[in-house]
């Protein structure tokens, strides 16, 4: 199976424990291949059957998380051809996150250093975020 | 390509006062569902609540002993339209243990005017099952792919699965989902598929019929049933209090608080009440639990198709 | 559904041809023997005018090969009664492959008349030749002993092909009803059995009006080897005389000759006008009698099969 689609640029993986709906799951991932540069402008999303064939998700459910893509302006559907990439997400320039990533890094080290485990430490960042205010939301 | 069921277009499955007896008790009585058009609908319940008798009936395989149940306008009947139009798929996924995936697939076509033989041996070839030797000799996932391979190939407008995935190992499920899912992507097939767990079939499916003490208990988008339903978290109170302004599925008590299952609830809520969402598993088996003991909770059985359009 | 039925069934038919050509070769074989011993007994016979005794002589050697003939030809139509009739409905209940097959475009009708039709094709066609070579096969017999006589009759000409085709839907009832193989082969062992015991022993008597004769007591028999069914001493006046005891019937003019000896008792007798009336079927009626018994099996077998289809067309699966 893996073989079998290993053509298309994205693979989608779902996880039932996080909470957040599959749709948006699909979009959030769909979303970080463009930020890190995995999908570019001008390529073709995995059509439904492709996805639903790979990760056993209703056919809505993609359709849903690709209209909301196309919502955004990240992606335009062209009938009978597929779904292709208009633009990378509004936000910081590539290189940022990476940036913000290795300083985060340095920051679970210290936080491991002074002794907090990996849960504690994932508690502490979800109440900063809600603590930071619900600023944040929607700004992908 | 939206496959949405629409509230203007007929259903694709109509129940109406359905019922089976068997000797002198019934396997499923007064059943009363629609299945929308195109969607991948759940047919949750109970071991024992009647999945597998409306399974049967709405395939032609058993005569109703009460009510009526048409399949696309059409009544169940031995004709060569009505048989094509349908796939059913039983619980112990019928094969032929001495004959190999091909000669499966060759009576298939010969056994069928509309046959979508790429299809079926794509997927199958895909998925790394032998052609070539005999299905007895294939795990049990491989034959649940034939079995499925076999009833898409058949390109149904309707096909019903009985507990498809109730025996097969969590690849082998996640494997016959994503298989069944890719069959009904783009096609406007109609999937009713039963099954005692929402968990196994949760991901696949768009709509929920449950079943419980052989009756209809909820009827509804897995979309609608979410959005429709809270969790309420407050002070222990008396029977009195909020309970009576809305629909309480379940209640659960502890010395100082109580948890409420509520449907729709209003807006004017207590400021000592806090609303969660509702887990779409929490709500069916809520509802399961009601259906055994009898229906003495407030709330009666839950039909929300109407509302899908305003779901969607 | 032709290509299904075939290639479900393909190894019953393989073994069943393959047992008819062994058969073939035996029949062949020793049934040439046969008739070239016959033809050259008759000339020698007919020489020395003692062809009355040739039944006593011909043959005694072939005892095991005729036992042999007879219990296949008679048990032929029971094996495919449980092999062919049995499984072939009750296997796919008892698989569940019905539900597979009953889930195509294909109604259960044409599903039953495809391979109900298949299988009493191939009855008939086992049958017939079975029938054909054990027909030409048992010519000096016949000769002989008539044919008309059980284990005679019934191992030739087209009742051998009905029973068959009664046996294969008895076969195939039993297990649309069932759903079990073992239970429809039991059901064809022992319902085979019964129907061919009452139809034998009382109702082909009875297909035509016997014919009666009255024969002196010496060792006068009726010409033509014909189906004796009862033999009755009657007296002169034509009433049957019932046997309670050595001396009950027997007129005291013959008391004496029943101590000089059976020979003895029976010219006395003879002169008092005592005779055999016999009762029986003359050996000329074979055709009729074949005809008549073969449609009575084929009727019944018509009637178990429209009684297998009214099930599967109403069994919930």
């Amino acid at each position: 199976m893996s073989s079998e689609l290993s053509k298309n640029l994205v693979s989608f993986r779902l996880s039932s424990t996080s909470g957040v709906p599959a749709y948006l799951q699909l979009v959030q991932q769909v979303e970080q291949a463009l930020r890190m540069g995995a999908l570019g402008p001008g390529d073709r999303l995995p059509t439904v059957k492709e996805v639903v064939a790979e990760i056993a998700l209703n056919p809505n459910t993609v359709l849903k998380a690709y209209r909301e893509l196309e919502v955004r302006g990240l992606v335009e559907g062209k009938q009978g051809v597929g779904t292709f990439v208009l633009a990378r997400p509004s936000g910081p320039p590539p290189g940022t996150q990476e940036r913000l990533s290795r300083s985060l890094q340095a920051w679970v080290r210290k936080a491991r250093h002074e002794g907090l485990d990996d849960p504690a430490i994932e508690a502490l960042v979800r109440s900063a975020l809600t603590r930071a205010g619900s600023s944040a939301e929607g700004a992908a | 390509m939206s496959r949405a069921a629409q509230p203007e277009t007929a259903p694709a499955v109509e129940a109406v006062g359905l019922g089976k007896h068997y000797g002198h008790s019934w396997g499923l009585q007064d059943c009363s569902v629609q299945v929308p058009k195109g969607a991948i609908s759940a047919l949750l319940g109970p071991n024992g609540s009647g999945k597998t008798t409306l399974l049967r009936m709405v395939a032609g395989f058993a005569t109703a002993s009460a009510g009526s149940v048409r399949v696309l306008g059409r009544a169940p009947a031995q004709s060569e339209e009505f048989l094509a139009s349908v796939g059913y798929l039983a619980q112990e996924m019928p094969l032929y243990r001495r004959l190999n995936v091909a000669e499966h697939l060759e009576l298939g076509r010969r056994l069928n005017r509309r046959w979508d033989d790429g299809a079926a041996r794509g997927r199958l070839t895909a998925l790394r099952v032998p052609f070539d030797r005999p299905v007895a000799t294939l795990s049990g996932g491989q034959r649940a792919q034939v079995a499925l391979a076999l009833a898409v190939a058949k390109t149904p407008d309707v096909l019903l699965l009985d507990e498809p995935v109730a025996a097969l190992d969590p690849l082998a499920r996640a494997e016959f989902l994503a298989s069944l899912a890719a069959a009904a992507a783009g096609t406007g097939l109609t999937v009713l598929l039963s099954s005692h767990l929402l968990r196994d079939v949760e991901q696949v499916c768009d709509h929920v019929v449950l079943l419980a003490s052989s009756r209809v208990q909820l009827c509804a988008t897995t979309e609608a049933l979410v959005s429709c339903h809270k969790v309420l978290l407050g002070p222990r109170r008396g029977p009195s209090g909020c309970e009576r302004s809305f629909d309480v599925v379940r209640a659960t008590h502890t010395e100082r608080q109580s948890r409420l299952l509520v449907r729709s609830p209003g807006p004017a809520l207590g400021p000592s009440w806090e609303v969660f969402e509702a887990d779409l598993e929490e709500i069916v088996l809520a509802y399961m639990g009601q259906g055994r003991d009898g229906g003495a909770i407030a709330a009666g059985p839950l039909s929300l198709l109407s509302t899908t359009g305003g779901a969607r | 559904m032709n290509y299904l039925t075939w290639r479900l069934h393909r190894n019953q038919v393989v073994f069943a041809a393959a047992a008819l050509v062994a058969l073939a070769a035996l029949l062949l074989v020793t049934g040439t023997r046969m008739a070239h011993d016959y033809s050259a007994a008759l000339s020698t016979c007919a020489a020395t005018r003692s062809c009355g005794d040739l039944s006593d002589e011909l043959f005694q050697g072939d005892g095991l090969v005729l036992d042999f003939v007879t219990a296949v030809s008679i048990g032929g139509p029971l094996l495919l009664g449980i092999f062919w009739g049995a499984p072939l409905i009750a296997k796919e209940i008892d698989e569940g492959t019905h539900r597979l097959v009953w889930a195509q475009s294909i109604t259960r009708r044409r599903w039953m008349a495809a391979k109900v039709g298949w299988v009493l094709a191939a009855a008939v066609a086992w049958g017939a030749s079975m029938t054909a070579l054990v027909t030409w096969w048992h010519s000096p017999e016949n000769a002989l002993y008539g044919r008309l006589g059980s284990g005679h009759f019934d191992i030739q000409g087209v009742v051998p092909i009905a029973y068959g085709l009664f046996a294969v839907a008895l076969g195939i009832v039993i297990g649309t009803w069932t759903g079990r193989v073992m239970a429809a082969a039991a059901g064809v062992l022992g319902g085979f059995a019964a129907v061919r015991a009452l139809v034998l022993l009382y109702v082909r008597p009875h297909y035509l009006a016997p014919l009666t004769a009255r024969l002196s007591l010496g060792r006068a028999a009726l010409p033509g080897n014909p189906w004796v069914l009862s033999k009755t001493l009657v007296n002169a006046a034509g009433h049957p005389e019932t046997v309670t005891s050595t001396f009950g019937y027997v007129p005291a003019v013959c008391h004496s000759a029943v101590f000089k000896g059976p020979s003895a008792l029976s010219s006395c007798l003879q002169a008092q006008g005592y005779r055999w009336l016999v009762s029986y079927q003359p050996a000329s009626r074979f055709w009729e009698f074949q005809a008549i018994e073969g449609a009575i099996f084929v009727i019944l077998a018509a009637a178990l099969v429209l009684l297998a289809l009214w099930r599967i067309e109403r069994a919930d699966a």
